[in-house]
């Protein structure tokens, strides 16, 4: 790889021990990839912020990165964490995950990191520009801000990521690349419009193809919908970048005439709802996979105002971000009859396989992960047709 | 002792005994981060010892499994892989484990070999292992192969059903040696192969067989010496390996599979979801240029012992002067791959004849995500799988 002066001196460690890791992460991901130089960024999202997910290992590694005066050099947000930093009682968390998950957060945030905990940075505390070169890990986040507002980044891990970060660089390939950014594949998409078919289309669309970069005709989404359908994708299979014609920035440079062309249709999203459903009662039902934002917050008060939650036998969690939280309090009054409106994290990086066995949620990709790093039984319905069953 | 150039991902230099896992390692669930001792297979400890095994796997996790080793002092002293991934490559990074990969095949090294990792320089010494090299050739008529059998009494794999295999001697090129090895032990002359693979390695003992394969068509029975003392045609797939040399089948498999598709044009092959590896396909005529078809793809995972930039996957490669396999696999093994000129035709290069090949590479860039394949001969887009599944909770 080539390395300018400057980087070879860090990588001699002319720069201190800190970013010497740094660069030795960032180079040896690079060399994996193939990536003939690193290249500037404009800002990072990392991942690895639950303590269910990073265990003892992973903390003692963000402590030995502090100790080592570790500091990241671009706007860095954090993923969700396994709890919210205040309400953790009432998500049945015990007080010794409770003190490592709250030193995690710590850690991240003397790092200077944002702990804004949360998987949709791109509403709010973290909003890349179109061309803009990033390194951001979360897939779901990743490919949201690779492909609706076409940003540039590849699939980073965690501590990839906090490298990235701590450099203001990353290695230079894959999405970074003109070359790769092309589509590889059309999907001609026939769904009802529902923000709950984009979770089914995704999933059906990351199950025909895996990855490449697919081209979609026949949708229009806004946030909502490409929120839900860049996490399903990105769980079923693993697309990072996807185009939309006529919606997503990028998507007028291509001539997609000889690419092989995918229907994906009725049938294919009912193999997909086959697949996400494993059962049929719950003891939990959990909204907000990737974190609700304003306008869903709204609408689920809109659409709860006035009903009553009978089922106790049933908790419901609403998960969205501090900040979205704080906006919308009115909402929130109405939604807390039904269950906490929790901030900084999700059922997918919380641990509450301690607690329930069936989970339900409206999103492919917790349909996807609440399985293996959970647990649990999944159900995956529409919003409505999930909240009716504790009215 | 025999040494390996590899390809340095985490730096240092280490010494130990080898304990090795033969299949895809994830840490997570693989092995305990406070003890280091390893969950899967045969199991072993990874504690202080030299780690060999192909490539990393499952959740991203793993890495602070790794790093939660060093926190307990139970790290390896150095990883060995075949292809590096994500997981792996960060965990020893991070926890300054020395890594190095692009090593043949993992298989090569056994538990208690004593092995020197220097990463810095790439490189992989194995104490007491003797490299000797061999030809194996699969003699092949209406689709069945000849295997001979060895006499209870020879001197390696005594029983056992081979191909037509000898030593390379001093002064013999590859195929001469295969020429003179069938003609014999079956009285057959062949001229040149009809395909040919990269080598594989056999770990016999002290002995490392560094072995050249390589198929002819024939249309006769042979005539046996002394060195075999019976023989039988069968069809490929019916091997059994446990009656024969290692790897027989896979070797004839995989060149029946390359004769199938003999013509570039034609020869796309859909990559298996490793995916990791530049090769080559089949040859094509020397005259071909494929100028106008820019987007085909030629990359194939077929041999990830070249080593060769054997990580991520291709998606397109211009192809311009593929003469034959042989060069290309000798220009792979001398790392002499070089970038060409697009477009030019081969006929155009005569000095380039069986001498030295170059592919473009200049659109291989390695891909964390996979990508969609093209396949040529059904004209579809196949997927490919990625090279590691992340999780990134």
């Amino acid at each position: 790889m080539d390395l300018t002066r400057e980087e070879e001196a860090i990588l001699n460690g002319e720069k201190g021990e800190g970013p010497r890791k740094a660069m030795e992460l960032v180079t040896a991901l690079g060399k994996i990839y193939g990536a003939e130089n690193l290249i500037d960024i404009t800002s990072a999202h990392l991942s690895g912020a639950s303590y269910k997910t990073i265990g003892d290992g992973g903390l003692k590694y963000l402590e030995d990165m502090v100790a080592g005066g570790a500091r990241v050099s671009v706007p860095s947000t954090l993923n969700p964490v396994g709890m919210d930093r205040t309400r953790w009682k009432e998500m049945h968390i015990s007080e010794q995950f409770a003190e490592k998950q709250l030193r995690i957060i710590d850690l991240y945030g003397s790092m200077g990191i944002k702990t804004t905990c949360s998987c949709t940075p791109y509403t709010g505390a973290n909003v890349p520009k179109l061309g803009d070169h990033v390194a951001w890990a979360e897939s779901s986040a990743l490919s949201f801000v690779n492909s609706f507002i076409g940003a540039r980044t590849n699939r980073e891990g965690g501590p990839g990521a906090l490298a990235a970060a701590i450099l203001g660089k990353t290695a230079n390939y894959g999405l970074h690349l003109d070359e790769k950014r092309k589509p590889t594949v059309v999907i001609d998409a026939e769904t009802d419009g529902s923000l709950f078919s984009y979770s089914l289309l995704g999933q059906a669309v990351g199950m025909a193809i895996g990855n490449g970069v697919p081209y979609f005709t026949g949708i229009r989404p806004e946030v909502e919908e490409a929120k839900t359908l860049s996490a399903a994708m990105a769980a079923s299979g693993s697309v990072a970048l996807y185009h939309v014609e006529g919606v997503t920035p990028e998507a007028g440079k291509f001539d997609v005439s000889e690419l092989e062309r995918i229907h994906i249709g009725k049938k294919e999203l009912d193999e997909a709802y086959t697949k996400l459903n494993t059962v049929e009662d719950v003891q939990l039902i959990a909204l907000g996979c990737p974190h609700l934002t304003e306008k869903e917050m709204h609408q689920i008060a809109q659409f709860l105002k006035g009903k009553k939650k009978v089922r106790d036998d049933i908790e419901v969690w609403f998960c969205t971000s501090a900040a979205v939280r704080e906006k919308c309090a009115e909402d929130v009054k109405i939604m807390e009859q039904f269950g906490p409106v929790l901030a900084d994290t999700c059922m997918v990086v919380a641990p509450i396989e301690g607690t329930f066995q069936r989970t339900a949620t409206n999103s492919a990709k917790a349909g996807n992960y609440l399985p293996t790093l959970c647990s649990q039984k999944v159900m995956c319905r529409d919003l409505a047709a999930l909240l009716e069953v504790v009215m | 002792m025999t040494t390996f150039q590899g390809r340095m991902i985490s730096p240092g230099k280490a010494r130990g005994e080898v304990v090795t896992v033969p299949e895809p390692l994830s840490f997570l669930g693989g092995v305990n981060g406070s003890t280091g001792e390893i969950c899967v297979g045969k199991g072993g400890n990874v504690a202080g010892k030299i780690l060999v095994f192909p490539k990393g796997k499952g959740s991203t996790v793993g890495s602070f499994v790794m790093y939660d080793l060093m926190v307990h002092g139970k790290q390896p002293a150095a990883v060995i892989n075949e292809s590096a991934e994500t997981i792996v490559a960060t965990g020893a990074v991070i926890s300054s484990i020395p890594m190095v990969d692009q090593i043949p095949q993992t298989d090569i090294f056994v538990d208690g070999d004593i092995v020197t990792v220097d990463a810095d320089a790439g490189t992989v010494d194995i104490e007491g292992v003797r490299v000797r090299e061999v030809v194996s050739s699969a003699l092949i008529r209406d689709g069945k192969v000849l295997l001979l059998h060895r006499p209870d009494h020879c001197h390696s794999y005594p029983g056992k059903w081979s191909l037509v295999a000898g030593k390379i001697e001093e002064g013999e090129t590859e195929e001469q040696a295969a020429a003179r090895e069938v003609l014999e032990e079956t009285g057959i002359k062949v001229g040149a192969p009809a395909a040919r693979i990269a080598p594989v390695y056999d770990r016999e003992g002290s002995t490392l067989w560094k072995v050249h394969p390589m198929l002819f068509k024939v249309d006769s029975d042979p005539v046996l010496n002394p060195e075999n003392d019976s023989f039988k045609w069968i069809d490929p797939s019916e091997i059994a390996d446990s009656d024969c040399v290692p790897r027989t089948r896979d070797v004839t498999v995989r060149m029946m599979q390359k004769l199938r598709s003999p013509q570039f044009p034609q020869g796309s092959e859909e990559l298996p979801a490793e995916g990791l590896g530049i090769t080559v396909g089949p040859p094509f005529p020397p005259s071909a240029t494929l100028r106008d078809r820019p987007e085909r793809v030629v990359g194939v995972r077929e041999e990830p012992q070249l080593g060769v930039q054997a990580v991520g996957v291709p998606s397109e490669v211009d192809l311009v002067g593929l003469v034959g396999l042989e060069p290309v696999l000798q220009a792979v093994e001398k790392r002499e791959i070089a970038v060409q000129e697009r477009g030019q035709r081969i006929a155009e290069h005569p000095g380039l004849l069986g001498e030295r090949v170059r592919l473009r590479l200049e659109d291989v860039v390695p891909h964390p995500l996979g990508g969609v394949f093209h396949d040529h001969e059904s004209g579809r887009t196949k997927k490919r799988l990625p090279m590691t599944a992340i999780t990134d909770a």
